[in-house]
């Protein structure tokens, strides 16, 4: 049931981010400008002297993963401009309101209402208007022309096909995979928080949906040889000056997005992501990741959020645990075809 | 109501029909378990093994043993001691020797024996076992240490009520709906995560990373992480219950101990498939973990629930360090098994309902 609005969240998502809508870079910063902390702190340091990164850290935010059409040109927002985008996002998504006479999937759309999303009340510390930095247009790069064909086959036949078996439907429904975990670690739609813990030899990442734990080893071991797939890829860390840098190639694909239901793209074998991680203050991580798939997109694109300091505590993720919803998906397809064999 | 299709290729699937199985068989088990004589061997209250020998645990930088790497409790040893054994609480070399080579023969589900379901069972053949060739290296007769018979204590007369009409419930309602079948065949929950952490017939690793503030152990069957925070915290409202418990941990000298409660709970055991016992809310688990040796780990858990059992009891297993890696665990993913399951059910009830 969750989940299953979540899908019709992320079909809505696609509808607005069409990759094919791809323009002119704007003149805002590129993907190198810095957080804006520029301040005499210094991070926290473990016994073995690196930045400590420990502790409990939520991304959940407003700002939309591509920058909105209309705020084309403009990477940052100022602080007004910032409350009256977090004012107008809330209001948009509050999933409680009811306008008029709503019709049966109207309301059946707000089973999901703001009880269960917690997709944050803010914009990122930095006030950028997309968690896309690079290109600096803030949108992701259009596929290259045998992606775009495979994505058009793909989802012609999601289309026809939506739910003939659970293979069919999206990762995070069917428990495999969510966004928060990714890599890239972006955030959903609730839940979107993390516990970090790391020596010398390990940083270990538990998100706490579904309640997934990456564990980096940070010893410089090789990658696993490439037939060897994980859905959370393979991932190896190191230190550069004090950012925590982890590569992870080796990921299992599918036609289904990993990117959750901000972003209804694709990505293939080539997968490649590094993703950096640096203290900037006290109550924040910043998060970069440069996805890089050749065969996928015509460059590498970067997304940055920051990670916030949250007094809370994780406890367990139930996801297929009582949720009929993939029975019901499956069992209303298989009715509806009967309902059409029958006509 | 039998399960009769038994559908081929993945592990967990399998593993669901042999749950099955070991619960078919389960009421036998059970009275030889609950009523055999009390009487209490002679030998061997619980003492730690290797002990006393001139070797020093690495350290980590805060000075306590390093308990990290990847490591494996698969074992021959059976979880209580079998009746052949009883007073007798260690192997000599040569019995652990003929008991190994007679349980793995015994396990060898490549033997073509028998016909149809029994042939069936062997779809989850040799390729899918991993466990192992040896019993502990301690040489004991059962994981279960303590009471020194080797045996599970017996259930408390409101315990074992419940328990058998639990049982027979089970019975009757096998595959109802997916809250029918055992925890780890809807991927809840699997005793190698436990706790008490019981070897599963594969994937029977773990990985331990630790700091100053946290142990984290991940066991590979359902990728299924232990945060363990060790800086002295309250354990959460008696309200918020999870599978895996709420644990904390601290030490003790040079051993781990972790004191876990606030399970949940539901009438199907917690132990998998070596013990067809079970817990409720009052349950408490104490591990310690005790670096014994470069390559072992001593592993002990005390299992006190006073409403189920009539005493606390305790078991031991040995963890032994494996120079293999941990990757992601398939649990659902690809796994028709619940599907076909429930669907078979479905389709006997339709059988019977049109006799």
């Amino acid at each position: 049931m969750k989940i299953c609005a979540l899908a019709s969240l992320g079909a809505m998502a696609a509808l607005l981010l069409v990759p094919a809508a791809i323009f002119a870079q704007a003149s805002a910063p590129s993907s190198e400008s810095a957080a804006p902390s520029q301040k005499a702190w210094t991070p926290p340091r473990t016994a073995d002297g690196h930045p400590s990164l420990e502790g409990i850290w939520t991304n959940a935010t407003v700002t939309p993963l591509q920058r909105p059409k209309d705020l084309a040109g403009k990477a940052f927002f100022t602080k007004e401009e910032a409350a009256a985008f977090e004012k107008k996002t809330l209001e948009s998504k509050d999933m409680d309101k009811v306008n008029g006479a709503p019709g049966p999937d109207d309301l059946a759309h707000r089973a999901y209402n703001q009880a269960w999303i917690d997709s944050g009340t803010h914009v990122v510390t930095t006030r950028r208007t997309s968690l896309v930095i690079g290109p600096p247009d803030g949108r992701i790069p259009p596929f290259t022309p045998e992606a775009q064909k495979k994505y058009d086959e793909a989802h012609a036949f999601e289309t026809q096909h939506p739910s003939d078996g659970p293979e069919y439907r999206t990762l995070s429904e069917r428990c495999i995979i969510f966004a928060n975990t990714g890599p890239p670690m972006l955030p959903d739609g609730y839940n979107a928080n993390y516990q970090i813990i790391q020596n010398k030899n390990f940083v270990v990442i538990l998100s706490e949906m579904p309640h997934a734990v990456r564990t980096i080893p940070m010893d410089g071991r090789p990658h696993l040889p490439p037939d060897v797939r994980q859905w959370q890829g393979d991932p190896r860390g190191h230190w550069e000056g004090d950012t925590l840098v982890v590569d992870t190639t080796n990921f299992s694909y599918s036609d289904q997005s990993r990117f959750g239901i901000f972003y209804d793209g694709m990505s293939d074998q080539n997968l490649h992501i590094v993703e950096r991680f640096t203290r900037t203050d006290p109550n924040t991580i910043m998060y970069r990741a440069t996805i890089d798939d050749p065969t996928v997109y015509t460059k590498p694109w970067t997304i940055e959020v920051s990670m916030n300091k949250r007094d809370y505590t994780i406890y367990e993720y139930a996801c297929h645990e009582g949720n009929y919803a993939m029975t019901d998906i499956l069992s209303g397809a298989r009715a509806e075809e009967a309902k059409g064999g029958a006509k | 109501m039998t399960v009769s299709a038994f559908p081929a290729g993945k592990r967990h699937r399998m593993f669901a029909k042999w749950n099955l199985l070991v619960l078919l068989g389960a009421a036998a088990f059970c009275v030889t378990v609950f009523f055999a004589a009390a009487a209490q061997d002679s030998s061997s209250a619980p003492k730690p093994q290797d002990a006393g020998k001139s070797w020093t645990a690495p350290r980590t930088p805060d000075g306590h043993p390093d308990l990290q790497g990847i490591w494996s409790n698969q074992t021959l040893t059976p979880f209580e001691r079998p009746s052949e054994f009883a007073g007798k609480a260690f192997f000599t070399k040569q019995e652990a020797y003929a008991f190994e080579t007679q349980t793995v023969k015994a396990n060898d589900f490549d033997q073509r024996s028998g016909p149809g379901e029994k042939d069936a069972e062997g779809a989850y053949n040799q390729a899918w076992w991993d466990k192992g060739t040896h019993i502990f290296r301690t040489l004991r007769t059962s994981m279960v240490i303590d009471p020194p018979n080797g045996l599970v204590p017996p259930m408390t007369p409101e315990a074992k009520k419940k328990f058998d009409e639990a049982h027979a419930h089970m019975a009757a309602h096998p595959a109802d709906g997916p809250e029918d079948r055992f925890l780890s065949e809807r991927c809840v929950l699997f005793p190698t995560a436990g706790p008490p952490m019981l070897p599963e017939p594969y994937n029977s690793n773990y990985e331990i990373v630790q700091t100053h503030e946290y142990v984290t152990i991940m066991p590979e069957m359902n990728h299924d992480v232990r945060m363990i925070p060790m800086d002295g915290r309250p354990h959460l409202p008696k309200d918020v219950r999870q599978w895996k418990g709420d644990p904390r941990g601290h030490w003790e000298g040079d051993t781990l101990v972790v004191e876990t409660t606030n399970f949940s709970f539901n009438d199907r055991p917690r132990f998998g498939i070596v013990y067809d016992g079970w817990t409720d809310e009052n349950l408490q688990i104490t591990e310690r973990l005790t670096r014994t040796g470069p390559d072992t780990i001593q592993y002990r858990a005390t299992i006190v629930d006073p409403t189920v059992y009539t005493k606390p009891w305790t078991v031991e297993l040995i963890l032994a360090k494996r120079n293999e890696r941990i990757y992601e665990y398939a649990c659902h993913e690809g796994n028709y098994g619940m599907f076909d399951i429930l669907s078979g059910a479905r389709a006997d009830d339709k059988k019977a309902g049109s006799k």
